[in-house]
């Protein structure tokens, strides 16, 4: 296997019949999917989509959105896939950035009438293992979104080893509810259809009664979650989870750290579970890889060792640095930004780690500032930007562990009003890059060079507050 | 009026316009009320009946509408 497009047509000959994918209005077989699949594409190169372009995807987790990022595939085109909720602005920087050919949405009515049409055959495009496959855009350190780029050979490589390390087979059935226009829960669709098993998505956790059903009814072996989601099912809905979840083989828990102690209670929850966790990022997908439940307590703060091929190592600093098959060669469209993180062949990830004696590897650190709200990256300086926007708000600064926070000089003769400010931020910013809670403060603690120091802004004194 | 206070509630805790709201809106039809929400929005009503849901009755709670209800089968004796 050579091309991620190999993958849905090796299956349906081995299992057409066999369900692939299905969410909650509708569900595939292997058969039905290429077919769908094939649809799409040949839409596609009857817009005018040629091998190389670009094909934006801002759907909600569905069978839609994985039809269309195959079909974007076997057009040999680059998809491009988005968070539905999208602003219109970071829209229109990956837009700007990127120029996709289209951006395809399910409600777009060609959409749903392509994927009507059966009996297609996908185009034939000659596509090699190093040509893009995808760009992921994730949030950089100015605010901007930059397009990682991910060859065909670097996802397949990430591919192979997760399947060998989690151990995947064509019975296993997972339910997916993280968002597929990331690469922690793309990657799980990936790899349960290259070992023929079977999975469900939908958006997210909100209706976590249907999700927990699901994966008791539906005999769901795997869970991939974030320990954001993971904290929310066990303290707020403990007895129905353990119920509901007693049945799984394994979850993977990653985008954020989860802490050892957590860790713990979850495998005194559901001890026959495999529970692993691992470290990667966009441009390095899974670098390493553990499994606390074979390792032990003493691993609980490990993310494991390199996966096969990949190597770790820590810079003078306490950086670490990732080299390998899984590793991007950069940004789509930004030389100067990929020369930063990847020097010599090896990103830089701006982590802070140590690696013990049996090189396993333990993350420290952030150097960056950026604060991640179960796996979704916000960056200090764009919300201060949106806070600075409002008539009320003299100087503001962000920051924040696993929550946004907010803290807010007022203008003369302005009154502090949460509310208010939190409707300002929701009109411009997505969801979760809004402020959960707002601090009047005096003043917002400075260096020398007038970036806000944020440790501190952490750690107010007692009569820093307004 | 548990109708009127659960609405108060959703708008407040959801930061939506009181034209969004409905009894039959459901959690992940906006944006505004996802999972997260969710969760604060069921501490919100708990906090403001008095009430603790039942973990079984809490985890199937995915509307306006079911809040409603399941208030009601909380604080009133069944007839």
């Amino acid at each position: 296997m050579q091309l991620l497009t190999d993958i849905l047509p090796a299956q349906a000959a081995i299992r057409p019949e066999a369900e692939a994918v299905c969410d909650p209005n509708e569900s595939l077989s292997y058969a039905a999917l290429l077919e769908r699949v094939n649809a799409v594409a040949f839409g596609l190169h009857g817009a005018g989509v040629e091998p190389g372009d670009r094909v934006a995807i801002v759907m909600p987790n569905s069978v839609d959105f994985i039809v269309a990022h195959f079909g974007v595939l076997a057009a040999g085109a680059v998809s491009v896939p988005c968070e539905p909720g999208v602003s219109d602005a970071t829209l229109a920087s990956i837009v700007a950035s990127c120029s996709p050919k289209l951006v395809l949405r399910n409600s777009d009515d060609v959409f749903k009438k392509w994927i009507q049409v059966g009996g297609c055959e996908a185009p034939k495009v000659e596509r090699s293992p190093t040509d893009l496959a995808a760009l992921m855009y994730t949030t950089g350190t100015t605010g901007t979104p930059k397009g990682v780029m991910l060859t065909h050979a670097n996802v397949l490589a990430a591919l192979r080893n997760i399947c060998a390390f989690i151990g995947y087979t064509e019975a296993d059935r997972e339910v997916v509810v993280l968002p597929l226009s990331h690469n922690f829960g793309l990657g799980h669709v990936y790899c349960n259809l290259m070992s023929g098993g079977a999975v469900y998505t939908e958006p997210g956790l909100t209706r976590v009664g249907r999700v927990l059903r699901k994966i008791r009814d539906w005999g769901a072996t795997g869970f991939p979650g974030t320990p954001l989601g993971c904290v929310m099912l066990m303290d707020r809905y403990g007895e129905v989870f353990r119920e509901r979840c007693a049945g799984l083989r394994f979850m993977v828990v990653n985008s954020a750290p989860l802490p050892p102690k957590r860790a713990k209670q979850l495998r005194e929850m559901l001890p026959d579970l495999d529970l692993m966790v691992y470290y990667g990022l966009t441009e390095a997908s899974r670098s390493s890889f553990i499994s606390l439940t074979r390792e032990g307590p003493e691993c609980y703060d490990s993310v494991g060792p390199a996966m096969d091929g990949v190597c770790i190592e820590i810079s003078d600093t306490g950086e670490v640095l990732v080299s390998g098959p899984t590793v991007t060669f950069g940004y789509w469209g930004e030389p100067e930004r990929t020369a930063e993180v990847i020097r010599n062949g090896k990103l830089h990830t701006g982590d802070l780690g140590e690696l013990d004696a049996r090189g396993y590897l333990r993350i420290t650190g952030r150097i960056k500032d950026v604060v991640n709200v179960g796996g979704y990256k916000v960056v200090p300086e764009e919300v201060e930007r949106v806070l600075l926007t409002h008539a009320s708000v003299a100087d503001a600064g962000v920051a924040g562990v696993d929550r946004v926070e907010a803290f807010v000089v007022l203008a003369d003769g302005a009154e502090f009003d949460e509310a208010e400010l939190s409707r300002h931020c929701f009109a411009q910013l997505e969801n979760y890059k809004v402020p959960t809670r707002y601090h009047c403060v005096e003043a917002i603690p400075r260096t020398d060079t007038g970036k806000p120091r944020r440790a501190a802004l952490l750690k107010p004194s007692e009569d820093s507050s307004c | 009026m548990i109708e009127e206070e659960i609405k108060q509630l959703v708008i407040a805790q959801l930061n939506i316009e009181p034209e969004q709201y409905s009894e039959d809106l459901m959690a992940g039809d906006i944006p505004e009320w996802d999972s997260l929400a969710h969760v604060n929005l069921l501490m919100a009503v708990e906090k403001r009946f008095n009430i603790v849901f039942d973990v079984g009755d809490a985890i199937d709670i995915e509307s306006a509408g079911d809040l409603i209800d399941a208030v009601k089968g909380s604080t009133q004796p069944p007839s």
